[in-house]
């Protein structure tokens, strides 16, 4: 497993280069220079063009990229333009935020969507299992910005029982959390049920029953571990997606985490708070998809041994 | 009478291997009255997009101000209401199909189309070939979507065109992975090597032969995927970088609807629950799609 994981460790390298070539080609073709951001729309050309000197914007892409590269491999992700400061500077104190909802969010989405998705498949064909499926796919069906705006409607507006902006009690939590685990337990449960239902029906199922096994022991010792497996992969990705994804919400709700600033930066053409944001997550991305790839091996003889 | 006969004539089919694949999956989809519905439902409203061009003027009624119907309730003259512009909100929410249809279903089938050649062609090949471009797939599914869909429209520019280019990109890895694993499922298999055998093309095999296979799952992701369109494609709008106002697009609708909501909560309804039907329609018929191709599944 060492080996594996080293592998796939150094396999995140090219990735990484591929993603930040990507981002960087992407980044130069937008509109502004690092000139015209930073000193405003009245600066003249003369004094933008010398600011582009100065920093180096004027070298050809390819060479700006392999600066760029040796910096980020020392962990100098450049400086942001709009801001002045270094983009580590700019974007650490946003992750907080953003990671405090991300990790309630998918914690939340497996503690509601395990337990709802088992209780349909063991009571296939029941109300209770129509209902699930009905839920989760309106909820599927269904944007995350107008689910936070019809919550907003309700909790905020006609009840009055919740804040709809910014940080301050716990209860300002309530309604990004509930906008972004609620589709994702829902999507959770209809796994779960799928894997379960199928899982159900296989030979080892069987032979426990034979061999006398309780259904609580079946359901909970041997059907859920295996049900589990890609379950654990999509909380991963959920996990990564929020990190970078959870924009809408931090819009919607004015949290000021990583999702604001880079909407801020990609509106105002700050390339390096795009990149360096773009490095980050892609990495965590990575990393988390591994963690979760390891923890199915942990779980499973099987897929351990396919490892090697 | 006619029934048996069909009846009778697709047992014969089946007993000598000469069954219509379509015909059958038709045949299961039909028994599935939740997905027959939806069907239905979407039918009429790729008709009402249409009809909508001709029954209204997009200039007099779609985006004229009127002053003096502000911010009305629902009402029987304006069944949904009216904007803080005065525009009736019934009109604007069936133009508005237009653009969501529109952008769901062009962006799923030029996803696919790219999905194709690159995945097929990289099982097909192996090789080098494969291994730098899955690489390349790989390492764009490692970006959130979302941060790259934004960055790409903030490059090419606001609007459908940008919309549309940005989410293509985004959605072409997964289709080429999804192909690229069904096409490598059928393509060691012993009929392949005989007809290569035979001289038939590489061409010719993967039309003839492989992406009949292939036909069936992909349809399913192509289904889902429009769902999964219209709902970017309004997050988008709503975050106004993807159709502008004054157009009536159903997220670009709803953001102009958040600074209203304490006096006319209608505004942010009718335009959520459009997108919420049209998505669950697609995802209700991928549903029952697949239910028909695998019966077993059920």
């Amino acid at each position: 497993m060492l080996k594996y994981t080293l592998k796939r460790l150094l396999f995140m390298i090219p990735s990484i280069l591929i993603i930040t070539f990507l981002t960087f080609f992407i980044m130069s073709k937008s509109a502004g220079s690092p000139g015209s951001v930073a000193l405003g729309m009245q600066a003249s050309k003369e004094d933008i063009a010398a600011y582009n000197h100065a920093i180096g914007y004027d070298r050809p892409l390819l060479v700006r990229y392999g600066d760029y590269m040796l910096g980020a491999v020392q962990g100098d992700l450049g400086e942001s333009y709009k801001a002045q400061l270094p983009v580590s500077k700019v974007l650490l104190p946003k992750f907080p935020i953003t990671c405090k909802l991300a990790i309630l969010a998918v914690l939340l989405s497996a503690l509601i969507g395990i337990p709802i998705g088992v209780l349909a498949a063991v009571r296939k064909g029941s109300i209770a299992d129509t209902g699930v499926t009905v839920v989760s796919l309106v909820l599927a069906s269904m944007p995350g910005f107008w689910l936070a705006l019809l919550m907003m409607l309700l909790f905020s507006l006609k009840l009055g029982l919740l804040p709809t902006f910014g940080l301050g009690t716990w209860k300002n939590y309530v309604m990004p959390l509930t906008t972004l685990s609620l589709p994702s337990a829902a999507y959770v449960a209809r796994m779960v049920r799928i894997t379960m239902i199928n899982e159900l029906s296989s030979d080892y199922v069987r032979t426990a029953r034979a061999k006398g096994a309780g259904p609580a022991r079946i359901v909970f010792l041997h059907v859920l571990r295996n049900a589990l497996v890609p379950v654990i992969t999509t909380l991963g990705m959920n996990f990564a997606g929020l990190l970078g994804g959870a924009v809408i919400v931090e819009q919607v709700f004015g949290l000021p985490g990583v999702g604001q600033e880079i909407l801020n930066a990609i509106n105002a053409k700050d390339s390096p708070i795009v990149l360096g944001s773009t490095i980050i997550l892609s990495l965590l991305y990575m990393v988390i998809m591994l963690v979760m790839d390891l923890i199915n091996a942990l779980l499973n003889p099987k897929i351990r041994d396919n490892l090697g | 009478m006619t029934k048996h006969r069909h009846k009778r004539q697709d047992r014969l089919g089946e007993m000598a291997g000469r069954t219509n694949p379509v015909a059958d999956v038709w045949r299961n989809f039909r028994h599935h009255p939740v997905s027959m519905a939806a069907m239905i439902v979407l039918v009429a409203m790729i008709i009402m997009a249409i009809a909508a061009g001709f029954i209204w003027d997009y200039e007099t009624d779609v985006v004229a101000i009127h002053a003096a119907d502000r911010l009305q309730p629902p009402s029987a003259a304006h069944w949904f209401g009216t904007d803080d512009f005065g525009r009736d909100v019934f009109i604007r929410v069936m133009y508005g199909a237009r653009y969501s249809l529109f952008i769901g279903i062009v962006t799923s089938a030029v996803s696919m189309v790219f999905g194709i050649v690159i995945g097929a062609s990289c099982a097909y090949f192996g090789g080098a070939y494969d291994a730098v471009i899955m690489r390349i797939m790989d390492a764009i599914v490692c970006i959130p979507s979302m941060l790259l869909m934004l960055a790409l429209v903030a490059v090419l520019g606001k609007g459908m065109k940008g919309m549309i280019i940005a989410m293509t990109f985004v959605s072409v890895p997964g289709y080429a992975r999804i192909i690229r694993s069904i096409v490598l499922g059928v393509v060691h298999q012993e009929y392949i090597e005989a007809a290569l055998a035979s001289g038939t093309s590489h061409v010719e095999i993967i039309r003839r032969h492989i992406l009949p296979n292939c036909f069936g799952p992909i349809l399913v992701d192509v289904l889902m995927s429009v769902s999964g369109c219209i709902m970017s494609a309004s997050s988008l709008s709503f975050l106004s970088m993807g159709i502008q106002v004054p157009a009536p697009e159903w997220g670009a609708m709803l953001s102009g609807a958040t600074k209203l909501m304490q006096l006319s909560p209608h505004l942010a309804i009718f335009p959520g629950l459009a997108i919420l039907l049209t998505s669950l329609c697609f995802n209700l018929i991928g549903d029952g799609l697949t239910d028909a191709l695998d019966p077993k599944s059920r």
